[in-house]
């Protein structure tokens, strides 16, 4: 007969608590329910308030894509009233999202990810010294040297933005902060020391050179003449842990795509888009919907379009698992993070890897840690326009008080993020923000479709239910932002519970 | 000059205590406090870290009496962190901050608790007291 367990996994957030509920027959598991388990309701919280208080309630969603959120909420409002910013300000605000976003993945990969591989878990690898000595917590000299390094690229935003954390210096029309000429080449300076380090110790080479890397074969090359960088170590233990094989959903992506170009702001230089079962399609945002189904809110209207989304929570609703909606693109469930953003954007080296590997755990990962070989050169560019565009405009008046309706949307360190705004004489009527997680994190929908990482760990054999290593790798490659202290209750013995860790 | 730096979610009941009471003091202009508002900034206010300016930290802890003084070290070994993440980001931070900085500044951390009547009182209390004494 199978045995048949059922663990309950938090993977606590910031922005919010989710577990995962999976069922494990005969180590492997068969079903997976992503729980969202705080109710946030920050869309009730902006009701009736004035519009510009978006600007001040959303950098606080979240402490790590505090700025993100910002960004989101501005371009919602001008996209309701059709308000373009200065060249200087789109430089200024390119620098602010791309350093938070930099930071968060470089942490991510080196505190959260690769912290896992200097779990006892692995203490017969060979690896397992060597990882200890460069990533275990508070020890590791590479996570040491990367936690120094990001709070760096961090001060960026702080003198952009006169204010940290929690800044609101990005507005309608531009940016409030007029940085002195002195303050930006300080920003440049600390822009240029991450390159360094992220070029000698992450990749290996120069960003330049790095861009010329577009194959599986000569990537697997580059790595075997630098196995001493952080993306080579990372590799070796991938492929000891088959990261290569697990945590595939499908080939769905959605990225909103970022770092506009400052003489035409409407432009993003990474592009937006979709890719649909392989192949790209231009981003179509009426595409974009919630179901409820099989959430916690009022059974009024199951599938919502943002503009008009409610949420009214109802934790008696039948079908309800979750405080998450699921967002779907055309009906599809759509995966977003590093990934889909590299792949819509046509990155030549994560495309060859996608298509040999799938999207597994192994180069979901990595594209987060060489999301910042791309972003980094854009720092570089945006830091040295805003030096030489010194003294332009970087504020257009916006209008006070208005109505109508926009939508921000905007590419966050974990993914696409979309805030929707209705405006009606200057107070907000309504107000929907669908997050990275949301996508990623959904639960099912109406037609039973399961949500991505829900689907990713569908068949994924757990070696040790105690301390199960490998949900811990395929959940956090969609970087949920999770603590991961599992509570196991056995089915065949409801009695006997278990309490322990996954990864540390 | 002291360092004050509020930490918590100012829209979860109660954990947001340390910032409503940073809130009241945006009505003031004090002239040897900083005060910060930390939030759920987390790993993120490292540079604040960066002085040597004595830091006081304001914070909710669960089941503490109101405006208690606890000193880093005290803290840290009542708090059981072994890894990084998301929600414990700010003690993670914390107990980085020796290796992560050559001379790291004096740091205590004042328990503020809003299920203690008129709870603000007592803290601004300690707080001009603690002024006073760095005077």
């Amino acid at each position: 007969m199978a045995k048949k367990i059922t663990l309950n996994v938090p993977l606590n957030r910031v922005e919010g608590d989710l577990d995962i509920n999976v069922t494990i027959e005969d180590g492997v598991i068969v079903e997976a329910k992503s729980i969202g388990t705080l109710y946030r309701g920050f869309e009730n919280i902006l009701q009736g308030r004035v519009a510009l208080d978006s600007l001040v309630v959303t950098p606080r969603i979240c402490g790590i894509c505090s700025v993100t959120h910002l960004c989101a909420a501005v371009d919602a409002l001008e996209n309701a009233q059709n308000i373009t910013p200065p060249a200087q300000a789109v430089r200024l605000r390119n620098l602010s999202l791309l350093s938070e976003t930099i930071q968060s993945d470089i942490r991510q990969f080196f505190l959260m990810f690769m912290g896992d591989f200097t779990n006892e878990f692995y203490q017969d690898a060979p690896f397992y010294q060597e990882a200890t000595h460069h990533y275990e917590p508070f020890k590791g000299a590479s996570s040491k040297e990367a936690l120094k390094k990001t709070t760096e690229i961090l001060k960026v935003v702080a003198i952009i933005g006169g204010q940290w954390p929690h800044t609101s210096h990005i507005v309608p029309g531009g940016i409030s902060t007029l940085p002195s000429l002195l303050e930006l080449t300080v920003a440049q300076n600390h822009i240029e020391e991450i390159i360094s380090w992220y070029e000698q110790n992450v990749l290996g080479c120069s960003l330049e050179a790095f861009s010329k890397i577009e194959s599986v074969e000569s990537f697997m090359y580059h790595l075997e003449e630098n196995a001493e960088t952080d993306i080579a170590r990372f590799t070796r233990y991938a492929e000891y842990a088959q990261l290569f094989k697990i945590g595939k959903t499908s080939q769905n992506f959605l990225s909103y795509g970022t770092v506009h170009n400052p003489l035409n702001p409407s432009e993003r230089l990474i592009k937006a888009g979709v890719i649909i079962e392989g192949k790209f399609e231009e981003l179509d945002v009426s595409k974009i919907y919630e179901d409820i189904s099989h959430s916690w809110y009022k059974q009024v209207n199951v599938k919502q379009k943002p503009f008009d989304g409610v949420t009214h929570p109802d934790m008696k609703s039948e079908d309800g698992y979750t405080w998450a909606k699921a967002p779907r693109y055309a009906k599809k469930v759509m995966q977003t993070g590093p990934l889909a953003q590299a792949l819509v954007n046509g990155d030549k080296l994560l495309t060859s890897l996608n298509d040999k590997y799938g999207d597994c755990a192994y180069v979901r990962e990595l594209a987060r840690i060489l999301r910042p070989a791309i972003h980094l050169k854009y720092a570089r560019q945006d830091i040295q326009g805003a030096i030489e565009s010194f003294g332009d405009m970087s504020y257009n008046q916006a209008v006070e008080e208005f109505s109508g309706e926009g939508v921000g949307l905007v590419e966050a360190a974990r993914g696409a993020l979309g805030h929707w705004v209705r405006v009606k004489h200057g107070k907000i009527e309504n107000y929907q923000i669908i997050t990275p997680t949301a996508w990623n994190g959904s639960p099912q929908d109406l037609e039973g479709n399961r949500g991505a990482w829900e689907n990713a760990l569908i068949g994924l054999e757990c070696r040790d239910i105690k301390n199960p290593m490998e949900m811990g790798h395929v959940v956090r490659s969609f970087d949920p932002c999770l603590v991961c202290t599992v509570h196991a209750i056995d089915m065949q013995d409801s009695k006997q519970k278990y309490k322990f860790k996954i990864g540390l | 000059m002291r360092k004050i730096i509020c930490v918590g979610n100012r829209y979860i009941e109660p954990d947001g205590a340390a910032l409503w009471i940073y809130d009241q003091v945006q009505e003031k202009k004090e002239k040897y406090l900083e005060w910060i508002e930390g939030g759920i900034g987390g790993m993120n206010l490292l540079p604040h870290f960066e002085t040597k300016k004595e830091i006081l930290v304001l914070d909710y802890f669960a089941g503490t009496p109101n405006a208690t003084l606890f000193s880093l070290e005290d803290v840290l070994a009542k708090v059981d962190i072994k890894e990084y993440s998301h929600p414990n980001a700010f003690y993670y931070l914390l107990n980085s901050l020796d290796v992560l900085l050559e001379n790291r500044p004096k740091i205590n951390i004042l328990s503020c608790n809003p299920q203690t009547p008129a709870y603000e009182q007592e803290i601004f209390a300690f707080i001009e007291q603690w002024k006073n004494n760095a005077a």
